[in-house]
């Protein structure tokens, strides 16, 4: 007996030993805000979490379907004109091609919105930590423009799909809600378009001072942030807002960069794969591989091959901007990415390559988000609206002679091709360099310019067995819709809405 | 520690000063003839009263010659003896057959039926394993009121989810806690099961604390009854089919017929025939595919086991293997697992007991490719897998008609596409269990366990699928982790009032770790990672999770009559800060049993007891440290470390609680019928709620404390025997239950969870968890053949997107119940169990009705559908111009309500005069032998876990693995 008890003391003791087992357990794949601050890295480490966020899943997420990448180029492209919708689908896409039956609570609508504000917070929080740094060291100069940068590149778009465009009639209406600083997560209202743009104008300003005085090893990085893509940026922010000289001067700014160079039409054959290599590239999203969203990427939707849903493809007003029928189909490179014909639920579907066959990978593609040609493009329209016709067609025509296989001059425009008016030149000259690369529907947006969509498919009341041998009425639902309709721009997402009871709805959800 | 039992042994002392005889002896057991420790025996008519020590000695002074002393102990006959002039009186306790299968494990204690003073349910392994499956939950569906066990698939290997009394949490884990042999969590083999105890009120579950919201389901397997040794050996087969439910499928005429109503003019209403022909010739009716047919199958599922028990003197033992082998009703997928089971009990010596249980398991399984399964779920009739000369043809360059360039056969009908999985598991119980003294012991129970899972997966890039090139998938993971609970037990008896209780120390541990790669460009017939040449992918993880406790117990009851229990519980865990880490969960309960009071007197009511209890529990799975501020790192980009901020902060994150209260009534009348009715009523407050933010604030989701839930309803159950006959008796069982769910504490706020694409429930004040916020349709208007909805002053609108959203129902089950028969005639038994669900919604996502994919799919509309033709129509199914597929509306919202029969089982003993002292069970018996239903579609038994997507979806059978009908022929051999 005397021993048991003793054994059992021992045990007792044992027992209490254990009540000291340490509960506190840190996750093994996260590091706290404390931490990050702490690691020599994690400035840089947050600062490339915001290019993550742009290519991954979000978090918990509940659909494939849904990430920034994806989500910016449908909601620009598949709002404008230049894509077929081919199949009546449960995917909410249905609701960009279908503009007037757009509502608040679309889970596209709010992915996209989510994780822009994702990557502004991410933003502050890093300006927070560089905001204490009394003495910055010119790494750390770099790595602040290269925060200001992406902050400024998310609210922009955010601007062009949630708001009105930019124009001296709506300055005062509303803009977006404008996050100062990473504590700045509360209950608040939008800032006016005004405020809105003038926010990034200076966050811009800031950061291209900042990164011309900064250095890092990744400025020559075109998958990276740098002062070339800060001064395209700008220059797209001053054409938005119509600032044409300034436009003008940054868009030379970066014409004159060494570290850039548009595609010639050898390069352009194949650019597309590759955007990270080439000097066209002023910043590309870069997607390895392992970052391919297979069925769920923007290629899925339009291109035909394995993986791909291909049930979108070019439109007819489209392809005739690019000169259909004409030798143009031959000879201008543009028309290497248009497929052969796929016929779905009764309409002649035209697939894009495009967006597709980096590293062979029929879905992987590494967006450019700024390009030389746009910086022609961009000049190009600057001086077309001030009027500066020959200036216009010059700009218009280096990007175009690039493209040609043969006798590039010969397709070079002169005055005598303007059909319209020089903006509308340089407007057909950006559709058909551009489509699926989320610049059109904004193009048309903020110059005023109705949607035209006066073809077959199921953005209007078509059915598959319908017959397409004449073109849809002009007044049948969501064939022409006007600039002012306010459906084309998008609805503050409702959640938002719900627990932001600051935050304004816009007109007509 | 002498001194002290010094103390205790002069109480006792105390207690006999006044006695004037003395009387010692010892006390054996019937069974085994061993002398039994901690024997009551009390002086009738007073609190005098002694127990017997370790070798079953007892020695106590009486008043007189005629006093009479009571002998008795749990399990044991009762034994009443008048002192006369005996010294010494010894004595043998016979087992009481009868109120050894009462025992009822009730967690970190045992207690007799009668001593039972809240919510539980036991059912033994009789009544559950006319069923064969490789799950316990499939065994008990439709059994035990106020338990919901729900599978929506059938998938061989699938277990089903439970809930018992409701659903509580909104985000956390609503699954019930296992406890096998008295300790949390592990494994077990169905077929070892002795029974299953379900503790539904805090009563019993407060004992579980913070992991009890759920419920506990405790699993007792089995031990060796008598000393001789005895085998038995089970054999099971069966045969399964596919279940559709009511989700047909058209042939290719029908599917024509319907595909025609897209060449109706939206302006002229008539058909362009034409047009239709030159699309859709009639040469494509030349193939009528039934794709469903071609892949799904009948199947065979095998189920060994076999065991051996018997004990000594010294030990007991019971060793058992079993092999269960289901083939799916899908081709190319089935489940294997291998079982063995060791229970040892040594008696070391009197005072000692140690018993080591081992359980191994190893499973073995193929998994369907989900995509393959929708393809084929979408697939058209007049598209053929194959070509005239019966060879599979590849859809990529031959022109289909369906949606998808996709011949899924491909990918089923070779070895060119592989899912498997495989996982191993051991757990091993180490239970000491020492009398320090007669009243007094010390029981320490430690499980250790390890699991090992690994998952498979290739394709080679001839499969035709909707991903580029090949694939080659594997993953690895293994968890491992260990309780320890340690506790003193101590009891006492004095005259008729007998008191024990327990307090001890617990501590649990787990961790998991797993490692994921991936890569493409297989070389020819190869198929493991070192092989692959290109897009090589890497992931892994760990995680680690602890809690540890403190535990308490007291069980008080009076001459049988009345009974009191209270436990106190104080829990510590890892998923909380250190500030909000600690939890006390109390709990209190008694009964009253009217039957054994003297004044009761009636040869009808033969057992009375009323009970009552009020507790509390916790619930806290949400994974580890959701409170911290976090910057995840599973991300890079362009090959650099990533970090996106993935957690805000919460240091205010803290338990979510259930207050419980149990009222209920047990009512035998003669031997015939027994009722058991119990009201409760359980609030769940600072609901563990995955909260919505302003996403602009940088998070669209944060982990809060927020609002409460109410779950109140009653169980009814009521067993009867209308038929005893030497030759026949018929038993009849029956349970019903009632639970009603309501959102309180929410002030204004109103939150709403929403799937991928939009479908929505709303939380707010007032309504029921999983309440559906859902656009109100109005029909199909016969004018224009165009859907409609109501708007939100209540007119009627063509415009979705002006439809008002309406709260409509729930898919929570409100009231359910199960009915069992039970014939016996000689050696004949026949029984059949069912149930049914009443009173939930649910969303029809694939219900047949609807015109909207025109390429796709080849559904079934339901005999109430009508088609929009001309002005006029009464109709269900519009226009197909106006009929978009994406659209969630009122009108695809159905009443979940159905009746399964859920088993028969004939079963046939051979003659004791020719099986002797052995025994040969022959029984035939059919699973899921019928539903009825009022749900077009499939299945309506489904998911009721939020997890990624919405609970209370109807899943199509393009997105969901069918339940299945067996037929089972067992054969039960004891020898």
């Amino acid at each position: 007996m005397k021993k048991f008890i003793k054994y059992l003391l021992v045990l007792v003791s044992c027992t209490s030993l254990m009540t000291a087992c340490n509960l506190d357990i840190a996750p093994a794949d996260s590091l706290t805000g404390a931490q990050m601050v702490a690691s020599p890295t994690g400035l840089v480490d947050i600062l490339n979490g915001c290019y993550a966020t742009m290519k991954d899943w979000p978090d918990n997420a509940d659909s494939h379907n849904n990430w920034y990448g994806r989500q910016f180029f449908q909601m620009s492209d598949f709002s404008s004109d230049d894509v077929v919708y081919g199949h009546a689908t449960t995917d909410e896409l249905n609701f960009i091609f279908r503009v007037h039956e757009r509502y608040a609570s679309l889970g596209n609508v709010q992915s996209f919105w989510a994780q822009s504000y994702k990557i502004i917070y991410a933003t502050n929080v890093a300006l927070d930590v560089i905001n204490t740094d009394p003495n910055p060291s010119a790494e750390t100069k770099f790595l602040h423009g290269e925060a200001l940068f992406l902050k400024a590149f998310c609210m922009h778009c955010l601007v062009r799909f949630y708001a009105k465009p930019y124009s001296a009639a709506n300055a005062s209406t509303l803009g977006i809600v404008i996050r100062e600083n990473g504590s700045d997560s509360g209950v608040k209202g939008r800032a006016t378009l005004q405020e809105t743009y003038d926010y990034i104008e200076n966050c811009l300003l800031d950061a291209e001072k900042l990164m011309s005085e900064g250095e890092s090893n990744r400025a020559s990085d075109r998958s990276f942030a740098s002062v070339g893509a800060v001064r395209a940026l700008l220059s797209r922010v001053y054409l938005y807002k119509g600032d044409w000289d300034k436009c003008i001067s940054y868009c030379t700014k970066v014409i004159d960069d060494d570290n850039y160079q548009i595609a010639d039409v050898k390069t352009y054959e194949k650019y597309f794969t590759k955007t990270y290599e080439y000097p066209e590239t002023i910043w590309c999203l870069r997607m390895l591989p392992s970052d391919d969203k297979e069925s769920a990427a923007v290629a899925s939707m339009i291109y035909k091959a394995e993986g791909c849903w291909g049930e979108e493809g070019y439109s007819e007003s489209l392809l005739k901007d690019m000169g259909e029928g004409s030798d143009l189909q031959t000879n201008d490179v543009r028309w290497n990415y248009v497929c052969p014909v796929n016929p779905k639920n009764g309409l002649n579907l035209i697939p894009c390559s495009k967006l597709s066959n980096q590293d062979d990978k029929p879905t992987l593609f590494s967006p450019a988000f700024f390009r030389v040609s746009e910086m022609y493009l961009s000049r190009a329209e600057a001086y077309a609206h001030k009027g500066q016709t020959n200036e216009a067609l010059k700009d218009v025509n280096v990007v175009r002679t690039n493209r040609m296989k043969e006798n590039a001059s010969k397709y070079a425009y002169t005055a005598a091709d303007i059909e319209t008016n020089i903006v509308d030149l340089v407007l057909k000259e950006k559709r058909v360099e551009f489509p699926f690369e989320g610049h059109r529907f904004f193009d048309l947006m903020r110059n005023g310019k109705d949607l035209v969509r006066d073809y077959w498919g199921f953005h209007t009341t078509y059915t598959a067995g319908q017959s397409i041998a004449s073109k849809p009425s002009l007044s049948a639902e969501g064939i022409v819709i006007k600039n002012n309709d306010p459906m084309l721009v998008f609805p503050i997402p409702t959640l938002e809405i719900n627990n932001n009871p600051m935050c304004e709805q816009n007109e007509g959800y | 520690m002498k001194k002290y039992f010094l103390i205790i042994f002069l109480m006792f002392t105390c207690l006999s000063m006044s006695a004037q005889v003395h009387v010692k002896g010892n006390v054996k057991a019937g069974d085994d003839g061993q002398p039994m420790v901690g024997v009551s025996i009390f002086e009738k008519g007073t609190l005098n009263g002694v127990i017997t020590d370790l070798d079953g000695n007892y020695s106590i002074q009486v008043k007189g010659s005629s006093s009479v002393l009571v002998f008795s102990s749990t399990g044991f006959k009762t034994k009443e003896v008048t002192v006369g002039s005996q010294g010494v009186i010894d004595l043998v306790l016979d087992v009481d057959n009868q109120l050894l299968d009462e025992i009822v494990v009730v967690g970190y204690s045992t207690k007799t039926r009668g001593e039972i003073t809240s919510a539980v349910t036991t059912v033994s392994a009789d009544k559950l394993q006319d069923v064969v499956s490789n799950n316990i939950g499939d065994m008990l569906q439709g059994k035990v009121a106020g338990v919901s066990v729900v599978k929506s698939s059938g998938m061989p290997g699938e277990a089903p989810s439970i809930r018992i009394r409701g659903t509580s949490s909104m985000n956390a884990s609503s699954e019930p806690l296992y406890v096998v042999d008295g300790i949390i969590g592990g494994s077990f083999d169905p077929d070892d099961v002795e029974n299953v105890t379900i503790l539904k009120d805090a009563g019993s579950t407060g004992m579980y604390g913070a992991q009890a919201n759920g419920g506990v389901i405790v699993v007792t397997t089995k031990r060796a009854k008598q000393e001789k040794m005895v085998f038995n050996f089970k054999a099971n087969f069966g045969l399964s089919t596919p279940d559709f439910s009511r989700q047909g499928e058209m042939g290719s005429e029908m599917l024509r017929t319907y595909y025609r109503e897209y060449f109706r003019d939206p302006e002229t209403y008539l058909v362009d025939d034409l047009a239709f022909n030159a699309a859709m010739p009639a040469e494509m009716l030349k193939n009528d595919t039934n794709w469903r047919g071609l892949v799904f199958q009948n199947a065979l599922t095998q189920n060994y086991h076999f065991s051996v028990m018997g004990r000594s003197d010294k030990n007991s033992y019971y060793n058992s293997i079993s092999y269960y082998d289901e083939e799916g009703t899908l081709k190319n997928t089935d489940f294997k697992r291998i079982n063995i089971r060791s229970n040892n009990t040594y008696k070391l010596t009197k005072w000692l007991n140690v018993t080591n249980n081992i359980n191994v398991s190893a499973n073995m399984s193929n998994r369907p490719d989900d995509l393959l399964v929708y393809y084929v779920g979408v697939n058209i009739p007049f598209d053929s897998p194959y070509d005239e000369n019966g060879n599979l043809v590849t859809f990529k360059t031959n022109p289909i008609y369906g949606r998808y360039d996709v011949n899924p056969l491909i990918g089923y009908f070779s070895d060119n596409l592989v899912s498997n999985a495989k996982g191993f598991g051991v757990d091993y119980d180490l239970i000491i269990d020492a009398k320090i003294t007669p009243w007094l012991s010390f029981v320490s129970q430690t499980r250790a366990n390890l699991g090992l899972n690994a998952s498979h997966y290739h394709r080679y890039a001839d499969v035709e699928y909707m991903q580029a090139g090949d694939a080659v998938r594997e993953s690895m993971a293994i968890d491992y982790g260990g309780i320890s609970t340690n506790m003193f037990k101590a009891e006492g008896k004095w005259g008729a009032h007998s008191l024990n209780g327990l307090i001890g120390y617990e501590a649990q541990m787990s961790w998991f770790e797993d490692v994921n790669a991936s890569g493409q460009g297989l070389p020819s017939g190869l198929s493991v990672l070192s092989v692959v040449s290109k897009n090589k992918d890497v992931s892994g993880t760990k995680a680690k999770t602890g809690m540890q406790s403190i535990i308490s117990q007291a069980n008080y009851n009076f001459d049988q009559r009345y009974f009191l229990t209270a436990s106190l519980r104080v829990d510590q865990s890892s998923t909380f800060n250190s500030a909000n880490r600690t939890a006390v969960f109390p709990s209190v309960s008694g009964a009253w049993v009217v039957s054994n009071e003297k004044f009761f007197s009636s040869d009808l009511i033969s057992n009375l007891k009323l009970k009552a209890s009020w507790g509390k529990t916790g619930m806290k799975d949400i994974g580890a440290s959701k409170y911290l501020e976090a910057f995840l790192y599973s991300t890079q980009y362009n090959g650099n470390s990533a970090a996106t901020p993935s957690q805000m902060a919460n240091p205010n994150l803290k338990w979510e609680q259930t207050t419980q209260m149990n009222v209920g009534a047990e009512i035998g009348i003669t031997d015939r019928v027994s009722i058991d009715l119990n009201w409760y009523r359980n609030t769940t407050d600072d609901l563990l709620i995955y909260r919505d933010l302003p996403p602009t604030g940088g998070f669209s989701k944060q982990w809060q404390n927020f609002g409460s839930v109410l779950n109140t309803g009653f169980e009814t159950s009521l067993d009867v025997t209308p038929v005893k006959t030497s030759d026949f008796q018929w038993d009849v069982n029956f349970s019903l239950s009632y639970n009603f769910n309501k959102l309180f504490n929410f002030g204004d706020a109103i939150i709403t969870m929403k799937n991928y694409s939009g479908l929505t429930q709303i939380y707010r004040d007032g309504i029921p968890m999983y309440t559906w916020l859902i656009p109100e349709y109005a029909g199909i208007d016969p004018q224009t053949g165009r859907p409609q909805y109501v708007d939100e002053k209540g007119n009627k609108t063509f415009s979705y997107k002006d439809a008002r959203e309406v709260e409509m129902g729930t898919p929570l089950i409100p009231w359910q119940g199960g009915v069992a028969s039970y014939f016996t005639y000689k050696n004949f038994k026949l029984s059949a169990t069912g149930s049914f669900v009443w009173g939930d919604t649910l969303y029809g996502l694939r219900r047949a009705s609807g015109l909207h994919s025109f390429i796709e799919g080849s559904m079934l509309p339901s005999n109430d559908d009508v088609i929009w033709r001309k002005p006029g129509d009464q109709a269900t199914i519009a226009l197909p111009t106006y009929a978009p597929g994406s659209l969630y509306h009122s009108g695809k919202l159905v009443r979940g309500d159905y009746f399964k029969l859920r088993n028969i089982t004939l079963s046939y003993a051979l003659p004791k005069s020719i099986m002797k002292d052995n025994s040969l069970v022959l029984s035939l018996s059919c699973d899921n032998v019928f539903t009825a239903t009022t749900v077009w579609g499939a299945d309506p038994e489904v998911g009721i876990t939020p997890g990624g997507t919405i609970a209370g979806e109807i899943q199509g059978l393009d997105y969901r693995y069918p339940n299945k009908k067996q037929v089972v022929f067992q054969v039960n051999f004891t020898f």
